[in-house]
């Protein structure tokens, strides 16, 4: 019993050390225990603090220590996933998602792109890749930053769309004194190359793990939940913010969800696991084009700044794919 | 620089040979008359700072009763820096001894004076 809690202790070392040493510490703290020199809990503390102590001093001392490049590559990944996670949090939460007027679809879709965005930025920062984190930043950056339709009134001091810079009380607003340092940060990450890029610490990778994870998951929790709860699909599902998405759209991001995480769960190296992200950023093209038929038909004109985005995010998600299955990427067990 | 207690009792525990986890941490505790008790994770943590400061190397690894056991060596640099922090200790102990014994004859007086002025 004691040897099976210690080796569940043994889980916050880091990986790479405890293959090489954790059966022989495992197995020194069961051999103290049955000696009666020790006692269980007092030997299943030291190994977590012991875990513990090797995952953070070493950490902090790596990045005291790196040239500049190297840690802003270090801390890419970090950065990227709190800005992933606050985005999803808000935009989950309403807090970003203006539905007042005619255009609360459109801008729900502003900040769902934000979020994929995100998204999309947190990958390539956990990947190493530095295209794709750069595509992915400046998009989030863009999108931040773009006020279309002028003031909307977000909860987070930004304008329906974005942060209005013109206002004196937008450029101090939350959005802008969190946006901006967790974007910049990658966006200057992705245009320095280090000698040698750093591993992925193994809390970064956790996080991506979870970035991947989460939003299908959470997805897949609102749809039920307003399917079982109301008997009407949710206004805005994942990167289907578009209106009224009907069943069909349901079905569809449930299916690629489910087809994602399936992969994901079953082996994140099968060359499935692209195909499935594939089909998921499938489903939001008739989004971009019924987004794209409202701009133009609907008497907003053409808007130039929303189509550069949107066509940037796309381009940056198939640049993903096709460098997820086939490029210097291809390799998902280093997610 | 001076070591740890832990550390300095890890050291000595290995002077005369390689020894194993379990036998470090007994040796330890018996050298320090019980004021060294290390925990596994405790001992590794010492055990990894000494090897890659080269104190101390890896010797061999062998399962006994299904159990893996791995034996550290001393290196020659572990051995100064043990026998350093032992000469360190040694020229303190000595530094509080000789002050200890120069200052008794007046240390044991003080109490008698005082004793026998407040009975006159």
């Amino acid at each position: 019993m004691s040897t099976r809690i210690f080796a569940i202790c043994a889980r916050t070392i880091p990986a790479a050390w405890r293959q090489s040493h954790g059966a022989a510490l495992t197995d020194l703290a069961t051999e103290m225990v049955e000696s009666k020199n020790s006692s269980a809990p007092r030997e299943a503390l030291g190994i977590v603090l012991y875990g513990l102590r090797k995952r953070t001093p070493k950490s902090i001392r790596r990045i005291a220590e790196l040239p500049w490049a190297e840690s802003l590559w270090l801390l890419a990944a970090p950065v990227a996933s709190i800005q992933f996670a606050v985005l999803l949090l808000a935009q989950r939460s309403g807090l970003l998602l203006n539905t007042q007027g005619d255009y609360g679809f459109q801008l729900g879709m502003w900040w769902t792109a934000m979020l994929a965005a995100s998204g999309l930025a947190l990958i390539a920062a956990v990947r190493r890749d530095r295209l794709i984190l750069g595509l992915g930043g400046i998009a989030v950056l863009v999108l931040a930053l773009f006020d279309t339709y002028g003031p909307g009134g977000s909860m987070l001091g930004g304008t329906s769309h974005g942060v209005d810079l013109g206002s004196s009380s937008g450029i101090l607003s939350p959005a802008v004194l969190f946006l901006l340092p967790t974007t910049l940060l990658p966006i200057a990450a992705a245009f320095v190359r280090p000698t040698q890029m750093p591993s992925t610490s193994a809390p970064a990778r956790a996080l991506g793990r979870l970035a991947i994870a989460a939003p299908p998951l959470i997805a897949l929790a609102l749809t039920y939940g307003r399917i079982v709860g109301t008997g009407e699909p949710p206004r805005s599902i994942l990167w289907l913010s578009v209106g009224e998405p009907g069943y069909l759209a349901v079905l569809t991001v449930i299916f690629g969800s489910s087809l994602l995480l399936a992969l994901l769960c079953r082996s994140v190296r099968h060359p499935a696991s692209a195909l499935a992200a594939a089909l998921l950023i499938a489903t939001q093209i008739p989004a971009l084009a019924l987004v794209t038929t409202f701009l133009v038909v609907d008497g907003f004109g053409p808007d130039v700044a929303t189509l550069a985005v949107t066509v940037l995010l796309y381009a940056s998600s198939v640049v993903a794919i096709v460098r997820l299955r086939f490029g210097p990427i291809a390799n998902w067990s280093r997610i | 620089m001076p070591i740890t207690e832990p550390t300095y009792f890890v050291l000595a525990a290995l002077i005369d040979g390689p020894r194993h986890g379990y036998d470090i941490a007994a040796t330890a505790a018996d050298l320090s008359g019980s004021r060294v008790k290390l925990s596994a994770g405790t001992l590794y943590g010492v055990l990894d700072r000494l090897e890659t400061n080269g104190q101390i190397e890896l010797d061999h690894e062998e399962t006994v009763n299904g159990r893996l056991r791995r034996y550290y060596k001393i290196s020659p640099d572990g051995v100064a820096v043990v026998l350093d922090e032992a000469d360190r200790m040694r020229q303190a102990a000595k530094v509080v001894t000789a002050k200890r014994k120069s200052s008794r004859p007046q240390a044991l007086a003080t109490p008698l004076r005082a004793n026998a002025g407040g009975a006159s």
